[in-house]
């Protein structure tokens, strides 16, 4: 496997959001802004590199009965690690993150990751694997904390966009409007995206 | 039989590898960690009594009976100017939208709110996290009266209204409980 082929399936073939669904719950959770949407893009690319190394050094010492335990041991100490090393050394990366970073542990992408690619796959790839399906996850997630914020609360990384006659559409922060724009995000995505790069 | 014992025995030892390297981690940032917050609640006061030169906590006697009948105030911390004590930072605890608000609220010897700071919370982005986000939530507590309870409106005014936030109902009934607890612990214990 090419490294650009890894790059054009973590962004689009396989997209862990649009494609192939998983990790939904934390898009969900966190994408109702769009800092929210980066640090946590940031957090989830840090967390899953690290994880796809380390279990891609162990890949050959790792049991097959027991793999699903070890790898969510290897990402929980991963994900704490990162917590703790954050709440002591940047504070103000650790406000704006902070109740999102035990969200990683059980978004499923790192898990998937692990099991389809850094298991079966050399320490490099595995790493590249790690940029390339975090940054699908950073891009979808991205697009939508744009659009909800936009939409929910009249504003964009904060700073408001309207006057004050402005009456931002608040079901758009709120998790049924995540659903629905979500909905019609993956079906754009599906017709014109994947489509183009299928017929190639 | 002899499989899931080596099996188990690999496992525990990645545990316990894995235990190891939290165990080193958290003996490192612990101590940081703790300082960091001890500074930010410190913070925080003293943002409310800008002529305070120093903070202690509340005699304890006082405290536990404060605690024993109020469900709201979890610690109080005295502001002083000299020997004198000019107000009381009370930290709340109650249960907003999304799980625990813990809050600051200050309150000065004259029974009046000088403060309200959001410490902790974990509201709805966009509609209850605006106790934090938007500040003419906290600015509308100040100057209020901490003699009397307070009630949310869509344009406060009197001596013991604060801004409601429309769309974050619960968020902002669990203010209005917090600070109304502070304002209890004031008025039946601190200003006597």
């Amino acid at each position: 496997m090419k490294i650009s082929d890894i790059f054009k399936n973590g962004i689009i073939k396989q997209n862990p959001i649009f494609v192939q669904l998983i990790g939904m719950c934390s898009v969900l959770a966190v994408s109702s802004s769009l800092k929210n949407s980066v640090t946590m893009a940031i957090a989830v690319i840090g967390v899953l590199v690290l994880s796809n190394i380390v279990i891609s050094m162990i890949r050959k010492v790792t049991p097959e009965k027991i793999r699903i335990p070890i790898f969510i041991v290897v990402i929980a100490t991963f994900v704490t690690l990162v917590e703790m090393l954050m709440k002591a050394f940047m504070q103000s990366m650790y406000q704006a993150l902070g109740i999102f970073i035990p969200l990683i542990v059980v978004n499923c992408i790192i898990l998937a990751r692990a099991e389809a690619f850094a298991s079966k796959n050399g320490v490099f790839k595995s790493a590249i694997d790690g940029v390339a399906m975090g940054l699908g996850y950073g891009i979808a997630i991205t697009i939508l904390g744009t659009i909800r914020e936009i939409i929910g609360s009249g504003s964009i990384w904060g700073i408001q966009l309207f006057g004050e006659g402005f009456k931002p559409a608040a079901l758009f922060v709120a998790p049924p409007g995540a659903f629905i724009l979500l909905g019609i995000l993956i079906a754009i995505f599906r017709t014109v995206v994947v489509k183009r790069f299928s017929e190639e | 039989m002899k499989e899931t014992i080596k099996l188990g025995l690999i496992l525990f030892l990645v545990a316990a590898i894995s235990a190891g390297v939290l165990a080193f981690a958290n003996e490192v940032t612990a101590p940081i960690i703790a300082e960091i917050e001890r500074q930010g609640s410190f913070g925080a006061i003293a943002e409310m009594f800008p002529e305070a030169d120093d903070f202690q906590p509340l005699e304890e006697d006082v405290l536990n009976e404060i605690i024993a009948n109020n469900n709201f105030v979890q610690e109080v911390t005295k502001a002083l100017k000299g020997e004198e004590v000019i107000g009381y930072g009370l930290k709340v605890k109650s249960v907003g939208y999304g799980g625990d608000i813990i809050s600051l609220i200050g309150i000065n010897t004259e029974g009046r709110i000088v403060g309200f700071n959001v410490l902790q919370m974990s509201e709805t982005a966009g509609l209850g996290s605006r106790i934090v986000d938007d500040p003419t939530f906290a600015e509308s507590f100040i100057g209020k009266s901490a003699t009397e309870k307070l009630v949310p409106v869509e344009a406060p005014s009197a001596d013991n209204e604060f801004l409601a936030l429309s769309g974050a109902t619960v968020s902002t009934t669990a203010v209005q409980a917090a600070v109304n607890g502070a304002v209890d612990a004031y008025v039946n214990y601190l200003s006597k």
